[in-house]
Formats: structure tokens, sequence, C-alpha cells
């Protein structure tokens, strides 16, 4: 009774929901419409996956997992029983009963019944899946390689690549906790989690995109995640070579853990540290904007300052996207990133830091846009010491749909 | 006279009355085929040129339709324009390529590319008021160099201030001035000689400079600290306005008014040059249109949006925006010319 209530109340809110998918721009950085009590839910079905061109939730976990199904069946069952368990926890409700040989889930995390809660599941394939186990190598994405260590990377192995990347999205913790724990049960015989990076986003301080632990704000340079052409452009791959068929409507996923420096930046003075960026601490806007309440929506501009006397060429934005001719076309990436705080490392700093994640059509765009900031002022700021590459597979269309369909049916040919 | 519309001015322009303008319009309106209108131009109404400094090239607007009638490639990076007082030439400053393309505005085909030194990053260029020199302000080298128009080469490279942005020269074509970013402050230059005579402290991050028609004013934005009005005479700042990052100014040709574009708000303001106050502003879009340089003709006032990819069209008396024009990728530099008749 009680779950059909719950899910009475979330399909009541479907309209704002596909309003909140869709209609938010995600310049807002944050998502707005979030309910404290966990019924609104994003659509999980679709030509694209949802938690990419959906509004960042405040609570994310990426878990890496190596592939551990030997054969094409095997591996085929792992992406439908993620496709099956994304489906219902995305949506919510009374868990149904459990599949032959899988347990029944009485974890009762959430209470009676399972609150949807904005929950997101992204699924992405890493390069390391596209080897010899289960033939797949003839159908790897044209770009999809496993990430090489830029100028200043150290790069962990203990958190870096893998099989297959799982990105959870949601409003709250238990939510996203409920997702992993659920999702790591129910596919245990083919996938083992390799490692896991729990991250969160800040609200708005006090106005429009979140700071990072460095106190700017980060990831305000977005194509508007609202308009299709713009999508079509910079985000999501389209049928056509050199791509295999099965791609489109995916994305490539970068990855990238980075620890920041915190006590080393904290003796920057200010006006030091907005040269860095290139950006103004307060408001988020650019260098040329002297007001505190100024919009961290204004652009960036530089076509007036060949030498970077107001905006330093090595600094952050500047190197990430210069304006030139010569960079236009490597210039533009979809940024949801989220924070990190862990443990402290072994020589006993702090081990906080950006859980940097975007989304392009090409990789090649991320790695070259990386390669120039290999000379950025915060290099001696920061240290990346994990993450990886991966592809983001096409949305899952309908119910008899499943996550990676085009890949594996490639496979029966 | 203006920064880099030196058609505008009316010495140099020949006046063509308000009524012969209206009779062509009168005419082109009428279902004829081609009919010549005070001239061996078909028609008087001026054509706009503005830079795509993302798609290296300069998009030709037919002033009257509204309409881009042709795309020129230029070079890398094209940046400010400036037309020829005999109207037969458009410049673009080349900042990626540190070149300075000539455009025939008869074909509206490149001519001619003059080379600057390397590393000029050549931001803006102007043309005298007799149009036999151009100065381009050389933000990557610290330079305004002297291209010599016949010759069709630089002739003197003089030493300004640190990253000037803008280059403007006094109506008599003996002064010129160069906006200088990096050290905030206008190089006065001697054309007879190509020397430095004075430095003339601004704001913070001045950007650009115009002068009044009748050379009396300097007005400067100062994208950092507002704008500065200059007594040219005695060289003493005569006023401040607070206005919120301007980037760009342009005097009306009567010059009663100095337009500055501000990139924060997205907006154009008139000041009034007797009183140095704000009579009235214009907002050309929301925070992001990014109205980067403004030029005025006797026809109308002409803004680049860099951010939203248009051209705005501001008509003088109402100040209300009459047109908007989608451009190319970026677009930075305005040069209009008034096609019609001309009595050089």
């Amino acid at each position: 009774m009680l779950g059909g209530a719950a899910a009475a109340a979330a399909a009541s809110l479907v309209p704002a929901g596909a309003a909140h998918a869709q209609g938010t721009a995600y310049k807002d950085g944050y998502n707005k419409l979030a309910t404290e009590d966990g019924t609104h839910s994003i659509p999980f079905y679709g030509q694209h996956q949802a938690g990419i061109a959906t509004p960042p939730q405040t609570a994310a976990a990426f878990l890496s997992f190596d592939v551990t199904a030997g054969n094409r069946r095997e591996l085929t069952a792992v992406f439908r029983t993620l496709t099956e368990r994304a489906a219902f926890l995305t949506k919510g409700g009374t868990p149904p009963p459990p599949r032959p040989g899988k347990p029944r889930e009485q974890r009762h995390l959430l209470g009676a019944t399972v609150v949807p809660d904005d929950l997101t599941v992204t699924v992405a394939v890493g390069a390391s899946l596209f080897d010899g186990r289960h033939g797949l190598a003839p159908h790897k994405p044209a770009q999809l390689k496993t990430m090489r260590a830029f100028a200043h990377d150290d790069l962990d192995p203990k958190i870096t690549h893998g099989d297959l990347l799982v990105q959870l999205c949601g409003n709250h913790r238990d939510t996203v906790g409920n997702a992993m724990l659920d999702i790591m049960r129910q596919t245990s015989g083919g996938m083992r989690l390799r490692w896991r990076m729990d991250a969160f986003r800040f609200p708005p301080r006090p106005v429009g995109i979140p700071r990072d632990w460095m106190g700017f704000k980060d990831g305000i340079a977005n194509p508007d995640t609202t308009d299709a052409s713009q999508m079509n452009q910079a985000v999501w791959v389209q049928p056509g070579r050199p791509e295999p068929a099965w791609t489109a409507g995916g994305t490539y996923q970068a990855l990238r853990i980075i620890q920041m420096h915190l006590d080393a930046w904290d003796e920057v003075p200010v006006e030091q540290q907005e040269r860095i960026f290139g950006r103004r601490k307060i408001s988020g806007a650019p260098l040329y904007a002297t007001d505190p309440n100024a919009s961290d929506e204004l652009d960036p501009i530089y076509t007036n300052d060949p030498q970077g006397r107001l905006t330093p060429l090595n600094c952050h934005i500047r190197l990430a996207n210069p304006q030139t001719p010569q960079t236009a076309a490597t210039s533009t990436i979809l940024r949801r990133s989220f924070q990190y705080d862990q443990s402290p490392d072994e020589g006993g700093n702090p081990n906080m830091g950006h859980t940097f994640c975007c989304f392009q059509q090409q990789l090649n765009i991320y790695i070259a846009m990386q390669t120039r900031l290999e000379n950025e002022m915060l290099a001696s700021y920061i240290t990346p010491i994990g993450g990886g590459y991966f592809f983001a597979v096409p949305g899952v269309r309908n119910a008899q749909d499943y996550y990676a369909s085009g890949l594996l049916r490639e496979l029966r040919r | 006279m203006m920064s880099a519309s030196p058609v505008s001015d009316k010495r140099i322009r020949p006046h063509i009355p308000r009524s012969a303008v209206t009779l062509c319009v009168a005419v082109l309106l009428a279902p004829v085929g081609v009919l010549a209108c005070g001239g061996e131009r078909p028609a008087a109404s001026p054509r706009i040129y503005v830079t795509n400094r993302l798609d290296n090239t300069a998009s030709v607007i037919d002033g009257a339709t509204h309409k881009i009638v042709a795309t020129v490639r230029v070079g890398v990076s094209p940046a400010q324009m400036a037309a020829s007082p005999d109207r037969k030439s458009v410049y673009i400053a080349n900042t990626g390529s540190n070149t300075v393309s000539v455009l025939n505005t008869d074909t509206d085909t490149i001519a001619r590319t003059i080379a600057l030194p390397p590393r000029s990053k050549p931001v803006d260029v102007v043309a005298n008021p007799n149009g036999r020199y151009l100065y381009t302000a050389d933000g990557g080298s610290n330079r305004v160099s002297v291209i010599d128009t016949r010759a069709k080469r630089v002739v003197a490279s003089v030493r300004v201030g640190t990253q000037p942005l803008s280059v403007a020269t006094a109506p008599d074509g003996k002064t010129v001035y160069a906006a200088n970013s990096g050290s905030g402050d206008v190089s006065v230059i001697d054309a007879r000689t190509n020397r430095v005579v004075r430095t003339i402290p601004t704001g913070r991050f001045p950007s650009g400079v115009a002068v009044t028609p009748d050379g009396a004013s300097l007005y400067v934005t100062n994208e950092l600290s507002g704008v500065t009005v200059i007594n040219a005479g005695n060289r003493t700042v005569a006023a401040r306005l607070p206005e919120p990052s301007p980037f760009s100014v342009a005097i009306s040709p009567n010059g009663d008014r100095a337009y500055v574009t501000s990139l924060g708000p997205g907006r154009v303001t008139a000041i009034d040059t007797r009183t140095h106050r704000v009579s009235s502003d214009v907002s050309v879009g929301p925070s992001g249109t990014d109205p980067f340089t403004v030029r005025a003709t006797d026809d109308a006032i002409y803004v680049a949006n860099q951010g939203a990819n248009t051209l705005s069209i501001i008509d003088h008396s109402t100040f209300k925006a009459t047109a908007t024009i989608a451009t190319g990728n970026s677009p930075y530099g305005i040069a209009v010319v008034q096609r019609g008749p001309t009595n050089r």
C-alpha cells in the first residue's frame, strides 16, 4: 500500500520531472528541484542515459568494476541485470520478487519502499573491456583508450581504469549507497568492484555555480544541456564513421580524481589565486568584472588581451579554452564534476579534491584540452591521482532494451 | 573623429541630401530592374563589414536588406577594421597572423596582405584622414606600426605603452592616440615625427579610445575602472564615469554623443559629450551577449555582439535597436562603407 502511494506520488510528479530533466539549464549547476522525501524521479528510458544532461545531484559514487563474466552470454546477463536494477532503483517502489537464483532485497535502507530520489545510473565501458575476452575488440569506440598519465599526474593504480564504470548520482547519500549495494550484490557473479570514489556537490554559496574546495566556482563553461543541437554537436556521438554504429547516442566520459594541495593553496593571496584560475573568487565572473555581485555567467573574453595582461595566458580557464580559431574545435566539453574528501595520504596531507567528470563527443577533445593544461599555473597546487577514460553507452530505449544491447548484438552476428 | 570609421567623418564624407537618399530607396523599391542612382553605384545603402574572429572571415552585410552578401576569408583571428576615406578599401587587423588585409570594396575580395613584424598581434587599425597612413595597435609587441598605403608596407614603428589595444587619429591627422591596456595610459603620438610626445594615465585596462570630431576630447574606456574623458588640449582628465566593464567607444558623427559598450550587462550607453552625463542606454541582450565593438555613422550605431554572434543596429534618435543580424562566429570588428556617389 505504501509502495503504491509512493509510486502514485512519484507519478504525479512526472511532468515536473520531465521539465527538471530537460528544461533546467545546467548553468544552474545545482539540482534545485530535489525533494526531501525523495519521491521525485528522473526518467530512465531514452535515447541517451540520464546522469549526463541531468543537472548534477548532490551525492555521487563512481564505481569501477572488473568484469569477470567469461563469455558473451554471461556478459549479456551482467548488462541485463544492471539494466533491470537501474530501471527499478531510478523509478522506486516496492522491491519486485527476486529473479531466479538472486537473493531477495531485504536491506530496507530506504524503509519499506525504495524512493527514487532523482537517482541516475550511468553505465560506461572502459577500453580494457574490448580486449580478447569477449571478442569485443572490433567494436571498440574509435577514440576509446586507456588513460595515459599527463605531465603532472601521479596515477595510483588502485583508483585508476576499469572495465566498467557505474556512475550513481542522487539527492542523498542513502539512496546512492543503497543503489551501490544493490547493484554490487545483484551483479556479483559477473563483475567485481575494482575501486570506488564517493563524491558530492556543494550547494551554491551564495548563488550560481557551486564552489570547489579551493573556494572557486567550478565547471561554469558548459554547453547548454537543454539545447539539443549543442548537445548533438558537443556531447552525443552521432551515427556515422569512424564510430561503430552501436555507439550513436552515447558519449565519451573522462573521470579524473584530482587531489588539491589546500595547505599550499591557502598561502596564495586571493588576487594571485584569481589570476591562476582566471576568474574572480567571490563572484566567479571573468576578471573584467570588478563587482563582487557580478554574474558567473558572464563570458570570459580574451580577444582584446593578446599578452594576457588581464587574463593570464597560462591561467586555468584561458588554457582550457583560449578562444582562438586554432583551439575552437578542442574547447567544448560538458563538465559534471564533484568534490571528494578522504583519509589523509601517506604524508599526512589532507586528501581532499575534485572528482572531475566530463562528457564529450570526442575523447580527443578532452585529451587536447588537458594537454594544454599541462602548462597551467594551477598545476603546482593539484595532483591528478586516478580516474580513467570510458564510453557511456547509449540510453536504454524501453523495458525490452538493455545497456550496450547494440554492442552485444554485434557479437551474435 | 572616430577610431575606426573615418568614412563617417562629415568633412571627408560627401554630403548626401536626405531627400536624395529617400528618392533612391523609393526608386529601388519600384518594380523596375537595374536603376543607377546618383552615380555609377546602383544604391546608396551602406555596406557593413564585420570580422568573425573564430571563422577567420569577414561578413559583408547589405545595410538595406540586412542580408550577408559575401563572406571573405581573411587572416587568422581578424580583429578591428577600418575603411579608407575614399571607401575603396577596408583594412583588417589580423591578430593571429600578424598582418593587415586590404579588402577591395568594389569586389569584396582581399586585394593585398601587408605583413607586420612577428608577434605584433595587431588588434586595431585606423586610417588617417587623408588615407595615406594606417596605424595599428600591436597588442603583442607594445608598438604602433605605421603603414604607408601607397608603399603598402610598414614605414615606422612607434614604441608605446604595454599592450596597446586601440588607436585613433585626431581629425587633423597630426596626432595619433593609442590606448595601452597593460600600462593603463594613452600614448600621444606626433604623426609627423612618429614619436610619443606625451603619456596620459587614464585608468585600469584602457581598451578603447575615440576622438570627438572637433578634436577637443578623447573618450577612453577602461575595462576595469570606467570611462575617462580627456581634454585633448591640455591633456588632463576632464571627467570620469563609473560605467561597468566598458569596452569600446565611438563618437556620433555630429559629436553630440559618445557611445560605450559594457560587456557585463550587455548594453550600450550614450554619454552626452557636453555634460559628460549618461543620457540613455539600450540593452542589446542578456549577459553573455558581449557587445564588443561599437561604431557610429550618420545612419546608425552598429554593435558587434561577440557572445551572441550578432550585429545590432541602433537608431541614433530613438536609441533603440532596429535590427539584429546574425553574423559568423565571434564577431569583432566593424567597418561601415557608405556606397553611392563619391566626389573623390
